[in-house]
């Protein structure tokens, strides 16, 4: 079930990379699977992760994920 | 289609060939083994081999080296390319591999409910009928049985592609929550074995392979449903 806390951007991010799901897995050395769950927002990447995911797509990790505006009160 | 995409295609069919002819492999060397054992305890049975350290050691040594005999030929027969362990090979082939996992991790557990079962029988036979080898063989073999399955759950001894594969981290997420599902069955199981140990030790002892084989399939059992529902929301 995705968590509401997070607004992830991956897709748009990758997306405008011109890169496949596949591809994406690829450079950063995970599954296709891990990317699509959390372009979906089912599974929350680890700090690693994330950097890495950054790095791939040559954006800062605040451009991929933001915090939801009420997250603190669903936390 | 790139040529180097061709070229991965063509790496990824040889060594799906292979991994065939290595499942055979295993498969063929599991029948071994179990024919070994059943002959070898038989064979014990007829000659009224007496139970001695050195007689179970042998026994035991004789079907072990067959399994790991049949199991290293297997896997030198069918090694893969060098070129076939690059990670980007791996990665490609992720989803078939790890929907092969998620499949295994929900219908293992059913075999090792099987084996349970057999080595309950074997220690009711056991504790009521006195220490016979044959009883005692099969009693003890659901110890193998699980050692095989915690391997396959925690990739503990894993090497090659599959290692990918649990190092994934939406894989080790998975186990992580498999394991703290599991802790309760696990302990569901010890208590209610203690309980049956109050009322009769006899049946904690016979109940405890079909108890443990229930607790620790859990995590396994929860490792595929949460990937499936990660396929599904996905």
């Amino acid at each position: 079930m995705p968590d509401r806390r997070l607004v992830v951007h991956l897709k748009a991010a990758r997306v405008a990379a011109g890169l496949t799901q596949a591809e994406l897995a690829l450079k950063v050395g995970v599954t296709r699977k891990t990317i699509n769950t959390v372009e979906n927002g089912v599974f929350i990447p680890s700090t690693v992760l994330a950097l890495g995911l950054a790095r791939a797509l040559g954006v800062t990790v605040e451009a991929l994920f933001s915090l939801a505006a009420d997250w603190s009160r669903e936390a | 289609m790139s040529a180097a995409d061709e070229a991965d295609e063509r790496i990824i069919a040889d060594m799906r060939a292979r991994l065939r002819l290595r499942a055979l492999g295993i498969g063929l060397t599991a029948v071994a083994v179990l024919v070994t054992m059943v002959g070898l305890a038989v064979g014990a049975h007829m000659i009224a081999l007496p139970l001695r350290w050195w007689s179970i050691a042998l026994l035991t040594a004789i079907p072990a080296l067959v399994g790991l005999g049949g199991v290293a030929l297997s896997f030198r027969v069918t090694r893969l390319p060098p070129e076939a362990l690059t990670e980007r090979i791996a990665l490609r082939d992720s989803d078939r591999v790890q929907r092969i996992l998620a499949r295994l991790y929900l219908f293992y557990p059913f075999i090792l409910g099987l084996f349970a079962f057999n080595s309950a029988t074997a220690a009711y036979r056991v504790l009521h009928h006195g220490w016979r080898t044959f009883d005692v063989i099969v009693s003890v073999s659901f110890l193998v049985n699980m050692g095989f399955y915690v391997m396959l759950l925690t990739g503990w001894r894993v090497g090659g592609r599959s290692r990918l594969f649990y190092q994934d981290e939406l894989f080790r997420s998975f186990r992580t929550q498999g394991y703290a599902i599991g802790f309760w069955g696990v302990l569901a199981g010890v208590l209610l074995v203690f309980v049956l140990g109050l009322a009769r030790p006899a049946w904690a002892v016979e109940a405890l392979p079909v108890l443990i084989a229930v607790g620790v399939s859990v995590p396994a059992a929860t490792v595929a449903l949460l990937n499936r529902r990660a396929e599904r929301d996905a």
